[in-house]
């Protein structure tokens, strides 16, 4: 894929509004709508062309689904980027009964990584509504790996790629952001075009996760 | 648009693909049922696909009694 005029990209910009507002329509349908909407905005922005995702759910009926990266189950969770790195997604996703049936994020990982399926990561969003371990840190966080310039300020068992900094939503919309303006991967549409669509629908998407 | 695919799983197939994920990286798959019944996701992101699979099943399943 390559960058071209704004028009172009207009379909594509308005079957992501129609997913976006499908996502927060809710019912059965918004998990269909929620992979249409990761499609598009990866599609977007830093998705390389032979990237691909995938969603699972059980044959029973069920109120939880799963949007990953990748084609194979028994493959690893990542959308291949522009860049050549890769994009590690899980996300799992259920409907709120006591809430209208709307879709809500219940857990989500997305992992910026160098290879697709090995530890080389650079960084690491992880959110759960439920408790995660134990000792349980913010609900929403950020993982980086790497290491302090100042020694002593972790303990010695305590790598950088531990500490959990806290954040709110760490929604995709965020991981693109990212990826695009601080560690410049290609995006496939034009910066006005992504940027616009990436801040009409990140509030509502925000609202999936609904801390 | 990227590629995408629908994938409907079996209840045993569940069982199969979590077990899978969990030995994939290193955890008994037993102790990954376990801990996924008391909501103790440890381990987060890495067996995240595997516990998102554990919710696709009833919470009496008789693989979290094991």
């Amino acid at each position: 894929m390559t960058p071209s005029s704004a028009r172009s990209w207009s379909s594509t910009v308005a079957s992501l509004r129609k997913a976006s507002d499908g996502c927060l329509a809710g019912g059965r349908e918004a998990f269909g709508h929620f992979e249409q909407y990761v499609n598009l905005l990866f599609c977007l922005t830093v998705a390389h062309k032979d990237a691909a995702i995938r969603l699972s759910h059980p044959a029973a009926t069920s109120n939880v689904w799963g949007l990953t990266g990748g084609h194979d189950p028994r493959g690893g969770p990542a959308i291949r980027l522009t860049d050549g790195r890769y994009l590690r997604l899980v996300a799992w996703l259920e409907l709120d009964m006591r809430a209208g049936r709307q879709l809500r994020i219940q857990a989500m990982t997305w992992q910026y990584q160098n290879a697709v399926n090995d530890d080389s990561w650079v960084l690491r969003a992880d959110y759960s509504r439920a408790q995660i371990a134990t000792a349980s840190p913010p609900r929403g966080h950020f993982h980086v790996d790497g290491t302090l310039r100042q020694p002593g300020v972790l303990g010695p068992k305590q790598p950088l790629g531990r500490v959990h900094f806290p954040c709110r939503q760490p929604t995709l919309e965020a991981a693109v952001v990212l990826l695009a303006d601080e560690f410049g991967v290609p995006t496939n549409a034009p910066h006005e075009v992504w940027r616009t669509a990436v801040a009409e629908h990140e509030a509502k998407s925000a609202r999936l996760f609904d801390l | 648009m990227l590629a995408t695919k629908t994938y409907t799983f079996t209840r045993d197939e569940i069982v199969e693909l979590v077990r899978f994920k969990s030995l994939e990286h290193g955890h008994e798959p037993e102790d990954v049922f376990r801990n996924f019944a008391v909501r103790d996701l440890r381990d987060f992101s890495r067996l995240l696909e595997a516990y998102t699979l554990c919710a696709m099943l009833p919470e009496d399943d008789p693989v979290f009694s094991t």
